[in-house]
């Protein structure tokens, strides 16, 4: 393999580790509390039996 | 807003997969524990070539994984969608067309594979016509599942929609790529791959069918069901999220670990290992989610059976994703390849991990899609917990100390290279462990026909159409709502 493919393999790597990063840091964002919050009680509004 | 009054969720056709679920969970693990009498006492096939092991054990994983678990899939994702949504399910008449769509094509394939018409796929062997059918009806379960999403009135899409979208668009790119074949004849066709890729191709597909139909899907009904039963808000939401890019990025690459120590280049199967290693982490984080979200509602573990098949559930997801990702590192690898361990570990993941939850989701959904304020009998339930846990623990520690004693025995050499035991020595030391794990089958068996029963009984006013279908809920409108809420519907 010429050593071109190589670092294109390490420079892909690098931005999908960035990328995922991003993705961290924007579910971490303090203005989607309150959204994320609501959310994670959606399940519980399943009905009136309970 | 008074107009849109009437729209109702369409529960029937969830009814109809809740049915169809049940049905097929006794075929396929009575079909499993056949398979399993015939590994410890020969004679049972009889010289019947289509009772053979060969023959019927392809039945009995189609028969658990698409049959019994892709119908509580799909009926637990259109039921999901709908409450997740506030929206009643779109295009009644394709979705009604999803269900004996599905019920044709597992049909087809339980009969077919007996006779000898397979690909020789694992986990795809049933031949084009019946690819071609599963194709069709999924794509048109993607149409029902995604129209429904869009014309959604909670903003946001809740993450257990993430995983069921992961799971309807892998799969069905999983089922076409491994699919493509030339067809000769309407029984008969052959691969377009040759030689070691199409063995790559296939554990891409193998691998990422646990990945996508038995994890993705399976995690989904999880994020829902989970705090909808624990009555508790999701631990993280936003972990959720970050789980879900990570799974859903790393599980395509980890495949090839299928094919350690074969013709593979070297640095694929590196690849491999590398990526199993890391899935550990998403695997474990999910769980830790779900887990979490008992926290403060653990007291429901004493009275409700449901919960209890879900915490159960999450232990062994956790245990099977642990043992998973060490498995994949090459050295561990050439003591459990080709041993009992992996039917161990696979069983662990599939009747610990995905079994358990669907059950759990499954008593969970029930009542209130049969119009009930609660299961039949609860005492049913505890006693399918303790058959279902008794079995599948009696199973695993029989197929992991099977599969241990194999691998010690068939490496094992003498001081000149020469092997010191004969194959027929780890066959004759396994085999009492063969009649335990079947033993355990019988158990987790007899616990479904515990729960069907319970089912039928639940689903007496449903029978008699005496249930009346359930309003949807609209919720404030949202100013900035995308797309705008839909009209209702009569």
């Amino acid at each position: 393999m010429s050593p071109f493919w190589g670092t294109l393999a390490g420079v892909i790597t690098s931005i999908l580790m960035l990328v995922f990063i991003g993705i961290w840091i924007w579910a971490w964002l303090p203005q989607h509390r309150q959204t994320f919050d609501a959310l994670a009680a959606l399940p519980m509004q399943d009905g009136d039996e309970r | 807003m008074a107009t849109q009054l009437n729209e109702t969720y369409n529960d029937q056709i969830v009814r109809l997969f809740l049915l169809a679920a049940a049905v097929w969970g006794i075929i396929g693990m009575s079909v499993g524990v056949y398979a399993a009498a015939e590994l410890a006492w020969p004679f049972w096939n009889f010289d019947l070539p289509f009772l053979t092991f060969s023959r019927i054990r392809p039945d009995h994983t189609f028969g658990v994984i698409f049959a019994f678990g892709g119908s509580a899939l799909i009926g637990t994702c259109y039921y999901v969608v709908q409450r997740t949504g506030h929206t009643r399910l779109a295009f009644t008449a394709l979705a009604n067309f999803t269900f004996w769509g599905w019920q044709l094509a597992c049909v087809l394939a339980m009969l077919s594979m007996p006779l000898g018409i397979t690909q020789s796929k694992e986990y795809a062997e049933p031949e084009w016509p019946i690819d071609i059918l599963v194709g069709v009806v999924w794509v048109s379960f993607a149409v029902v599942f995604f129209a429904t999403l869009a014309r959604r009135r909670i903003r946001h899409i809740y993450v257990a929609n993430w995983y069921y979208g992961a799971f309807i668009i892998a799969v069905g790119l999983l089922h076409i790529v491994n699919n493509l074949a030339l067809p000769v004849s309407l029984t008969k066709s052959y691969p377009i791959y040759s030689g070691v890729t199409d063995a790559m191709v296939q554990w891409w597909y193998g691998h990422n069918a646990v990945a996508f139909f038995l994890t993705a899907g399976f995690l989904g009904m999880m994020y829902y069901f989970v705090p909808r039963q624990a009555q508790q808000p999701l631990w993280s939401y936003r972990f959720s999220i970050v789980n879900f890019w990570a799974l859903i990025s790393v599980y395509m690459w980890a495949g090839s670990h299928h094919l350690m120590y074969t013709a593979l280049p070297d640095w694929v199967q590196s690849v491999g290992m590398a990526f199993s290693l890391v899935l550990l982490m998403p695997s474990w984080g999910s769980a830790a989610n779900g887990l979490m979200t008992f926290n403060g509602s653990w007291h429901r573990l004493r009275d409700d059976p449901a919960a209890k098949f879900m915490v159960v559930s999450l232990v062994f997801y956790a245990a099977a994703t642990f043992e998973g990702s060490m498995m994949a590192i090459k050295s561990v690898n050439a003591l459990s390849h080709y041993t009992d361990w992996t039917i161990a570990h696979v069983h662990s993941g599939s009747i610990g991990w995905v079994a358990m939850i669907t059950i759990g989701s499954l008593y969970a959904m029930a009542p209130r899609a049969l119009g009930q304020p609660a299961m039949h009998s609860r005492r049913a339930m505890e006693l399918h917990f303790w058959l279902h846990t008794g079995g599948v623990l009696l199973y695993v520690i029989a197929m992991w100390t099977a599969g241990v004693t194999e691998g010690l025995m068939w490496r094992a050499t003498r001081a000149d290279g020469s092997l010191t035991y004969p194959f027929i020595d780890s066959l004759i030391a396994i085999k009492p462990l063969y009649a335990v794990r079947w033993f355990g089958g019988v158990m987790v068996l007899s616990g479904m026909v515990v729960m069907a029963w319970n089912l039928w009984h639940t689903a007496a006013a449903a029978r008699a159409h005496l249930i009346r279908p359930i309003p949807v809920p609209i919720p404030e409108p949202v100013a900035e709502q995308v797309p705008a809420p839909l009209p209702a519907y009569a």
